[in-house]
């Protein structure tokens, strides 16, 4: 090795044995400093403010010289007035410490369960979350603590403050929060403490805050909608597709309060829990007895503070001046009326009524082709009691002394029968106006009855003719109970015309071929009148709605030409089995059917709405 | 300095004997074949039940993605048949006569051997169902949110190179299709499961 090699090796050799003899100082262990708390937004010290409601929002800020804040924790106690306006020593509520994490999970506050102490368990769990890799927190524990579930960081419970279904969170951010003190008396004191934690979980002095909260009164609570008092509603023990119980619709007024919740009973029944629907539905469970008939429906509503309203709602009494000379409570309940029907009972036997609806014909005009109410009630009698139905029924006419049956009467009922195969000139079931007081137009308080009977579990077979005349029979009628709707038929006459029918021709109804096992027939020559041809008119083609399914398509005479072929194979009667009830709709009438087609008929019809 | 002087060949030799001695020496050339691929085949079945199976009879289900899942995750994407060349939305007639006799495929093509964990099927389903040729009955959803749902079935099955694997995944029509008073409804509870693969 030449001489500047051997320079170089001892050089080197050196720095090494001194480095390696080298020795350095003590580190000086530094206490740590406790983090300084402040909150914002608190009047001066010598003032005590009294807040307009229970309700405050507070702030705070933390600063830590030798480290830095990952959290605060934070709890109120609430201390009662003495007599003699001094404030009790002695809280009467301390609330334990809640800690909320200085940081963030996208939009979601963090917050540690309040069992696991702050100083603790606050460093771990934000160490964690704070030293994620880029994706950040697994995707399905974002998803549930959005859902405002409680999930394990580190072993420890972690939940988010305002998780989406939470309207009007505490925390929407680490450094503030919309607080609801406990204020039961007319003012209450409370005392707000908050600590900052550093990142050796050290807290330091807290930053109090004091002030007064008043007692709020509850909210005002009003029935805005109820069944008519006068009215008798139909109620099931459950719910189902038509019925989804009795509707009770109500509000409250609190203007202090973000939200307000509802609860409600019937009769002597316990109150439900509190929720913020507006409505009510009320079925057979709810009552005392479901049999029972008179019922009382009782709500009451309770603000964001937990002030219940037991009162209703208050009313100013004014003078014609306007001043107030008085106060008024109309309390938040309502006396109803309900129907539990019979043939929806366990041990109902099955019976139906038939409400013949035709057109009144005296005896002294009427003829087998026009034939009068007593004549009618004889033909359908025979061939119900061929079907099967002997002494299974009950009959009645409806006249103008004779008012529709109501709710309590067709609830004996498992089926209803609406006749009106007779009718006169124009068409119609009844002579004068619709609204006159002989009207016989299924409108109004009548489609009511039956809609509800059907909605309820009633069955209706309707055998009418002239069904799209009779004025609202047409709409609500067709549209939600026989399931379909009349239906103009369009007819080319050649060479170039085009008409449209809303109901069929003269003299042009020969009979029906049946579908879905209801038989063919042809009309009994002997009841139709020889100027009519062997035809009837005022039959409605039909379309088909939903469920619907026809039943029966129209024959034609052939009486007139292009129009007639036109009208061959419409739509005339429907078949409707629901869920709930069934609706069998002949759109011709049935008097005039062969007897013996007419009972086949007619049994096919039972058995569809599972009278038979 | 000294300096050492090359020949005229020695720059040439100096850079191709090293590559030729790296190149024949250092690389190694081991056999490798690629396997072929089999066939995932999926069929879907209709466990008949309260609506009859009957040309006027019909409810759609719109298929718009079928994939196979392997246990490592990678997803395979299932086309309609083994000649297409992509996806695209069909739509298929669980109360046709072809979903009654197990003979309606919605997704078959070539997928690499391997074992599979599960398959996924995004579908959304009819809004009515068409009884008797004529009546059109509304079919409400039992969801909120978008209409379409991405189903996953999870049941391992092994795609074997050149051979074709069938799985029947059977539609139980009474428990999807709920009958309401206006409408049916559309049920994902107990509606599918897998009756077989072969």
């Amino acid at each position: 090795m030449s001489i500047k090699n051997w320079v170089l090796y001892i050089l080197v050799l050196s720095m090494s044995v001194l480095a390696l003899m080298c020795t350095y100082p003590d580190t000086e262990v530094v206490d740590n400093t406790a983090p300084v708390t402040r909150l914002s937004n608190i009047p001066p010290t010598d003032r005590v403010i009294t807040s307009k409601n229970p309700r405050l929002a507070l702030s705070w800020v933390g600063d830590d010289p030798d480290g830095y804040i990952i959290g605060f924790k934070y709890r109120w106690s609430s201390y009662k007035r003495n007599p003699d306006g001094s404030v009790n020593p002695t809280p009467y509520q301390v609330r334990p410490w809640s800690t909320v994490l200085n940081i963030m999970m996208v939009d979601l506050t963090v917050m540690i369960d309040s069992t696991y102490a702050a100083e603790k368990y606050a460093y771990k769990v934000y160490h964690y979350l704070a030293t994620l890799p880029p994706e950040g927190l697994d995707a399905s524990l974002l998803q549930a603590l959005g859902r405002g579930d409680t999930i394990l960081i580190e072993d420890v419970p972690v939940f988010s403050s305002n998780p989406d279904n939470v309207e009007y969170p505490v925390h929407v951010n680490p450094t503030s929060g919309t607080f609801i003190f406990d204020s039961q008396e007319e003012v209450n004191v409370q005392v707000f403490e908050v600590h900052a934690i550093d990142n050796v979980s050290e807290t330091g002095r807290a930053a109090t805050v004091s002030f007064n909260t008043p007692q709020v009164p509850p909210p005002q609570t009003e029935i805005t909608s109820r069944p008519f008092p006068t009215d008798t509603a139909f109620v099931d023990l459950d719910q189902t597709d038509t019925f989804l119980g009795i509707p009770f619709s109500f509000i409250a007024r609190d203007p202090n309060s973000r939200t307000i919740e509802y609860s409600w009973k019937v009769d002597n029944g316990p109150w439900s829990p509190f929720t913020s629907n507006t409505t009510a539905y009320v079925t057979g469970r709810d009552f005392d007895d479901p049999a029972a008939t008179a019922h009382t429906f009782r709500v009451r509503s309770r603000n964001e503070f937990g002030s219940i309203d037991t009162v209703g709602l208050i009313r100013d009494i004014t003078n014609s001046s306007g001043e107030i000379i008085g106060y008024d409570t109309i309390p938040a309940r309502a006396t109803f009326y309900s129907t539990y029907p019979a043939f929806i009972q366990p041990g109902y036997q099955k019976r139906m009524l038939v409400i013949n609806n035709s057109y009144s014909v005296g005896a002294e005009t009427a003829t087998v082709s026009n034939p009068s109410y007593q004549m009618l009630e004889a033909y359908y009698r025979s061939i119900l009691d061929d079907a099967g139905l002997a002494g299974k029924y009950d009959w009645v006419n409806m006249d103008c002394d004779k008012p529709f049956p109501g709710k309590a009467v067709v609830s004996d009922y498992s089926t209803v029968m609406v006749v009106g195969d007779v009718v006169n000139a124009d068409g119609k079931w009844y002579d004068g106006s619709p609204s006159s007081f002989c009207s016989r137009s299924l409108s109004g308080r009548k489609y009511e009855v039956l809609q509800s009977y059907c909605y309820i579990g009633g069955n209706l077979i309707i055998s009418a003719r002239g069904l799209g005349l009779q004025p609202n029979s047409t709409a609500d009628l067709h549209d939600k109970l026989i399931h379909a709707n009349p239906q103009p038929v369009i007819c080319f006459i050649p060479p170039n015309t085009t008409r449209f029918f809303s109901s069929n021709p003269p003299k042009d109804m020969a009979g029906a071929d049946g579908e879905a096992g209801y038989p063919p027939f042809t009309f009994s020559s002997s009841k139709l009148a020889p100027e009519w041809n062997g035809g009837l008119d005022k039959i409605f083609g039909l379309l088909p709605k939903g469920f619907g399914e026809r039943i029966f398509r129209y024959a034609s005479t052939g009486n007139n030409g292009d129009t007639s072929a036109c009208w061959e194979n419409q739509i005339i009667g429907i078949r409707y089995q629901g869920i709930t009830y069934s609706v069998v709709t002949l759109g011709f009438p049935l008097y005039y059917v062969p007897n013996d087609t007419a009972v086949a008929i007619l049994t096919r019809a039972l058995q569809d709405v599972d009278e038979l | 300095m000294k300096s050492i002087h090359l020949g005229a060949l020695s720059a040439p030799v100096l850079v191709f004997l090293p590559l030729f001695v790296l190149l024949n020496f250092s690389c190694d050339n081991p056999e490798y074949v690629s396997p072929d691929p089999g066939v995932i085949e999926i069929r879907f079945k209709t466990v008949p039940g309260h609506i009859e199976f009957n040309p006027l009879n019909s409810f759609l289900l719109k298929v718009s993605d079928v994939q196979a899942i392997r246990f490592d995750d990678a997803r395979v994407t299932v086309y309609e048949d083994v000649k297409a060349i992509g996806r695209t939305p069909n739509q298929y007639d669980v109360l046709s006569v072809r979903a009654r006799d197990s003979s309606l495929i919605i997704g078959q093509y070539f997928v690499p051997p391997a074992d599979y964990k599960s398959f996924s099927l995004s579908f959304e389903p009819g809004t009515e169902v068409i009884l008797d040729g004529y009546r059109h009955i509304p079919v409400v959803r039992g969801w909120s949110g978008t209409p379409g749902v991405r189903a996953v079935f999870e049941r391992p099955f092994e795609i074997r190179s050149g051979d074709t694997t069938r799985i029947t995944l059977s539609y139980l029509l009474d428990n999807s299709l709920v009958k309401g008073a206006e409408n049916y409804y559309f049920l994902l509870q107990n509606a599918f499961y897998i009756s077989s693969i072969r």
